[in-house]
């Protein structure tokens, strides 16, 4: 009786973010995080998989390529053994299939120099980008235009936060790290915006040295909370915990569970979360006052995501410079990134089996606290460039 | 030719048992063991699936209480972190979602103490007993009326047998251990209560150092063999290897082989079998002269069941009862349940790739040697209370 009117609401709900569920393989036509600069040393040839794009890069003379990581012949990904006889090109290990790097068609054939092949065959290539120590790839339609700008696609400077570092400064300390989760894309988003998931959090030894303690949660105080952040930019975005429009709950009753005063000191619930197309989380304050955290889970396939964590603070001089790097490799990165974090990850992998079957996006029983997902999936369902078909459908 | 008419024959014989060939999820309105009592210790939470249905269970104030192991917020499993507030509820770990142990209402939402679900939302809850030191869940429809007694889903009470030991009475000694097999459980069923299968038994060490050789198989020698054994509001059930109504196979001409005229002692291979709804086996006489085990194949998912195995012995003091114990830990166990019927775990696994199509349980060539397992059959198409449907996905 009940179960059936709340399964009505869902089906309406699903009805508004129909595209949402159907992204299994993520949104097209948006640009993605693929390295860190880093990682790619001059000369050097990496792969990565991007929402079921396969794709190579090759840095030549600090230039970067991107170009489809698998040869027109028979198969093989150049990236299983790289092979590049000059700056211009690359060539598949198997037969010699030689590409040009920037415009991907093919220049000889090792063996058969006078193939009538050559010229004719051609692998698609990537626009690539590198800002602000990070290597972004526009993944999607070869032919998507008008190219929308990289700005488009990242946290916007939050003008009202005084000490915000916005990512492609050039006065921003930037670190991060990124690994393979084996969840869904969709899990890492709605798990990071999530303002009552904190639950899992309050065990972690961040938290529980801090002093502090998490609210139970976060619960829509303000019209705001399920609004659309739209900048002029071409940002799109939705607040997650946010302290104005969001109001913690700090006991339940039935339960007789209530959360202690904070006491004095540095807070570390004072953050502010909000989520932006295509798959990133801007978490202000963490993983301390003064710091902000990106984080992006970009679509490997349709069961993994790769999780990225940046941590990024303003630095005026060297010294503030200096102080970054050490509180970044003794706190952010191993009690933040590390400790705090795993459980997301784990969260998500959990839940996975689960949301295997895509009509599970829209059969939950959403309560007061899921605003912040819901908002997300009706933004991602308005303003996405396009649902990412699986590769080869 | 030959091949043709054994398949009009096996169609025949299909159209009999029907039921059965779709039962790969097992039969739904049935009691199942889930658990020995002391893997569920006071306050513990654990978890089980049976026939595609997950179940959470926990022990508060030595009660026991069964759930669906999975929360109607978004699918998360109670199980994969438990987590308890108070003796009346189980929470979700991910956004405390909290439900009634005893009814499987929301009682609360950690963050959110007023929400409007609370109250409204309900999980399912599955009748669950305790008796004979182990746990039984009946699966299968909440609303299946009027619920059958646990009696009625155990092998009978053997009143021919001066020495039966019946789980359920006082002075029965009984331990066993559980495993997971890869294969469908009516492959268990169709292993165990099968009179030829006794062929993969040959080597082992228990066989053999008996000083017994044991016959090539046994032959319906009497009507009963094939008949049901139905007591009127009890169990049901059908005859394996019974001397009274099979005849031992000692001699193959053909083969030139004969089995060697039994020495004098104790014979392991007096046993006698018999197959009961729903999954159960019972051996008298094994793993000893005065013993009986019964072995369940509990339907998991369509793919793999639970290998039950419990020996018991009727014991009329404390000094019977060590000894029982003795025997159990040095013989039954280790060179009973593991070292002779480990080769019946590899014979189903071995057919599972056969059988994953169901079609082809009545595909098969059947000799005279196989009316146990027809038998069983059609006992299961006829006594079943419904077919279990797969989990929906």
């Amino acid at each position: 009786m009940k179960r059936a009117s709340v399964d009505r609401t869902a089906t309406l709900a699903a009805r508004e973010y129909a595209p949402y569920i159907e992204a299994t393989w993520g949104l097209k036509n948006h640009w993605y995080p693929a390295f860190f600069s880093s990682e790619i040393p001059a000369d050097g040839i990496k792969a990565v998989t991007i929402a079921g794009h396969d794709i190579a890069v090759r840095r030549v003379h600090g230039k970067l390529y991107a170009l489809r990581d698998k040869c027109a012949h028979r198969g093989a990904r150049f990236s299983q053994e790289p092979l590049c006889f000059n700056d211009e090109t690359i060539s598949c290990w198997y037969h010699g299939y030689t590409y040009g790097l920037a415009d991907g068609v093919l220049k000889t054939i090792l063996a058969s120099p006078d193939d009538p092949l050559i010229g004719k065959l051609r692998i698609r290539t990537y626009p690539i980008e590198e800002r602000g120590g990070m290597i972004f790839i526009f993944v999607g339609d070869e032919d998507y235009q008008p190219r929308p700008s990289l700005e488009s696609d990242l946290p916007p400077r939050m003008t009202d936060n005084p000490s915000f570092p916005y990512l492609l400064d050039e006065d921003v300390f930037s670190r991060g790290i990124h690994r393979p989760v084996n969840s869904n894309w969709r899990l890492g988003m709605e798990n990071g915006n999530d303002p009552t998931h904190i639950l899992i959090h309050r065990k972690s030894f961040y938290v529980v040295m801090s002093g502090t303690k998490l609210p139970l949660g976060f619960i829509p105080s303000a019209p705001e909370a399920g609004q659309f952040l739209e900048l002029p930019d071409g940002q799109k975005g939705v607040w997650g915990v946010n302290g104005e429009v969001y109001k913690p709950v700090m006991q339940n009753q039935y339960l007789g569970i209530s959360t202690p005063k904070p006491v004095a000191g540095p807070r570390i619930d004072e953050y502010r979360i909000s989520s932006w197309l295509p798959c990133d989380l801007l978490v202000e304050g963490f993983p301390a006052p003064g710091w902000v955290t990106i984080e992006w889970y970009v679509p490997i396939d349709d069961v993994r995501h790769e999780f990225w964590q940046i941590a990024l603070r303003l630095c005026r001089d060297e010294h503030e410079r200096a102080a970054a790097t050490e509180f970044y490799e003794t706190v952010a990165l191993p009690i933040g990134f590390t400790e705090f974090s795993h459980i997301d990850v784990v969260a998500r992998e959990r839940l996975q089996e689960h949301y295997r079957y895509p009509e599970r996006f829209g059969q939950e029983n959403f309560f007061a606290g899921d605003l912040a997902i819901v908002a997300w999936r009706k933004l991602a369902a308005r303003f996405n460039r396009g649902i990412q078909e699986p590769p080869n459908s | 030719m030959k091949t043709s008419r054994q398949t009009d024959k096996s169609s025949l014989a299909v159209r009999e048992y029907a039921p059965y060939v779709e039962a790969d999820w097992g039969f739904k309105n049935h009691w199942y063991p889930a658990f020995f009592s002391n893997e569920v210790a006071e306050n513990a939470v654990q978890a089980t699936t049976i026939a595609g249905h997950d179940i959470v269970i926990r022990r508060v104030g030595g009660k026991l209480y069964a759930l669906h192991d999975k929360c109607l917020h978004r699918g998360a499993r109670f199980s994969q972190e438990p987590l308890c507030f108070n003796d009346e509820t189980i929470s979700c770990w991910y956004h405390g979602f909290t439900y009634g142990l005893a009814d499987g209402v929301l009682k609360t939402i950690l963050a959110s103490p007023d929400d409007p679900l609370i109250g409204k939302l309900r999980i399912r809850t599955y009748p669950v007993e305790e008796r004979g030191g182990m746990i039984f869940v009946f699966v299968g429809d909440e609303d299946y009326q009027p619920r059958p007694a646990v009696e009625t889903d155990l092998p009978a009470r053997m009143d021919d047998n001066p020495v039966f030991p019946y789980l359920l009475d006082e002075d029965v000694f009984s331990r066993g251990i559980r495993r997971q097999v890869k294969s469908n459980w009516r492959l268990g069923m169709e292993n165990g209560n099968d009179p030829t299968h006794i062929l993969i038994h040959r080597k082992n060490f228990y066989v053999v150092m008996s000083g017994n050789k044991m016959p090539f198989g046994f032959l319906p020698a009497a009507p009963e063999c094939g008949q049901f054994i139905d007591i009127p509001d009890g169990p049901k059930g059908v005859w394996g290897i019974n001397e009274a109504i099979y005849q031992p196979t000692i001699e193959n001409r053909y083969l030139g082989m004969k089995v060697p005229p039994l020495v004098e002692g104790p014979r392991p291979d007096r046993v006698r079998i018999s197959s009961w709804m729903p999954c159960a086996l019972l051996v008298e006489d094994y793993p000893g002269p005065q013993w009986a085990t019964i072995e369940w194949y509990v339907p998991i998912d369509d793919r793999q069941h639970y290998y039950w195995q419990i020996a018991l012995k009727l014991c009329r003091d404390e000094t019977e009862r060590q000894a029982a114990q003795e025997f159990y830990e040095t013989v039954a166990e280790p060179i009973g349940f593991r070292e002779f019927n480990e080769i019946d775990i590899v014979a189903r696994e071995r057919l599972q790739e056969h059988y994953q199509h169901r079609e082809r349980f009545g595909q098969e060539g059947f000799f005279a040697g196989d009316v146990a397992i027809v038998s069983w059959r059609k006992l299961a198409a006829r006594f079943n209370r419904g077919i279990q449907e797969p989990p929906n996905p």
